[in-house]
């Protein structure tokens, strides 16, 4: 049975956003080893990919670590009963 | 975002471009760095107001006094650095890597800051060793020590390595963090 820390809809969200820190680079890692599988080769630095077709997610993923790094302020979250 | 915003081997793309397109290009550049500037501001600013600033967080102890301390000046000389080269609108030269060097070491700093780390919560389900910390701290520093190493072995991917090692280590980092925080009460 759920506890109530547990159903609490503050605690899910802090949750999310705590992993999507994790899942959003690891969309860059995807695309660089397919990028990799693709042309054989590796670039000489993880920024070389905002050079190539890599730009978009490597931009994305930037700024979407920036923005849930700014909303990553524990203190600030209050887990509801 | 800056490493985002200021792209790397901008002065050679620019070279590459007629001087119309380089205009273009600095300017697009400028306008996004003031934008997320301002924002950045605006953001400080309701912090203090709301007294929910994050420098609260760093006068915990001694040691989170010093790296707040370090990564507050290391944080002014990047911007002062920025606004420079913003208003100078040219080549952005230094940007990019001071950028790229600011978020690596704030990483380890995030890391450095839980070294004296309380007890950790009873419900920790990340087997609770504090140590754990401090081997990734040692292992990111490694990892930059390699870097000029492998440089001079004439490795050419040598930065990716290194940059995908300290990106990897603090990844696990959050793991850690994550499964430790998972069920703590507020």
């Amino acid at each position: 049975m759920a506890t109530s820390i547990e159903r609490s809809p503050g605690r899910s969200t802090l949750r999310y956003v705590r992993l999507m820190l994790l899942v959003v680079p690891l969309l860059l890692v995807v695309a660089i080893v397919i990028y990799g599988i693709a042309n054989q080769r590796i670039e000489d630095s993880l920024s070389s990919y905002y050079l190539g077709p890599a730009r978009d997610l490597f931009v994305a993923m930037l700024v979407t670590t920036g923005v849930l790094l700014v909303v990553y302020t524990e203190k600030s979250w209050k887990i509801l009963p | 975002m800056f490493v985002a915003v200021v792209p790397t081997r901008l002065g050679e793309t620019l070279a590459d471009l007629p001087v119309g397109e380089q205009r273009r290009l600095i300017f697009s550049v400028q306008v996004s760095v003031i934008a997320v500037l301002v924002v950045s501001v605006v953001f400080i600013w309701l912090g203090f107001r709301t007294s929910n600033a994050p420098h609260r967080a760093l006068f915990q102890s001694n040691l989170t006094k010093i790296l707040g301390l370090l990564s507050t000046l290391l944080l002014i000389a990047f911007v002062l650095l920025l606004l420079w080269r913003t208003i100078e609108g040219e080549q952005f030269a230094g940007v990019h890597a001071s950028a790229a060097f600011l978020l690596i070491f704030s990483m380890g700093i995030a890391i450095a800051s839980h070294l004296d780390h309380r007890p950790l919560c009873s419900m920790d389900t990340s087997g609770g060793k504090k140590t754990h910390y401090a081997i990734l701290l040692v292992l990111m520093l490694l990892g930059l020590t390699a870097w000029p190493i492998l440089l001079a072995l004439g490795i050419e991917e040598a930065l990716f390595i290194v940059e995908w090692f300290e990106i990897g280590l603090f990844s696990y980092f959050w793991y850690l963090e994550s499964r430790r925080l998972w069920n703590l009460a507020h």
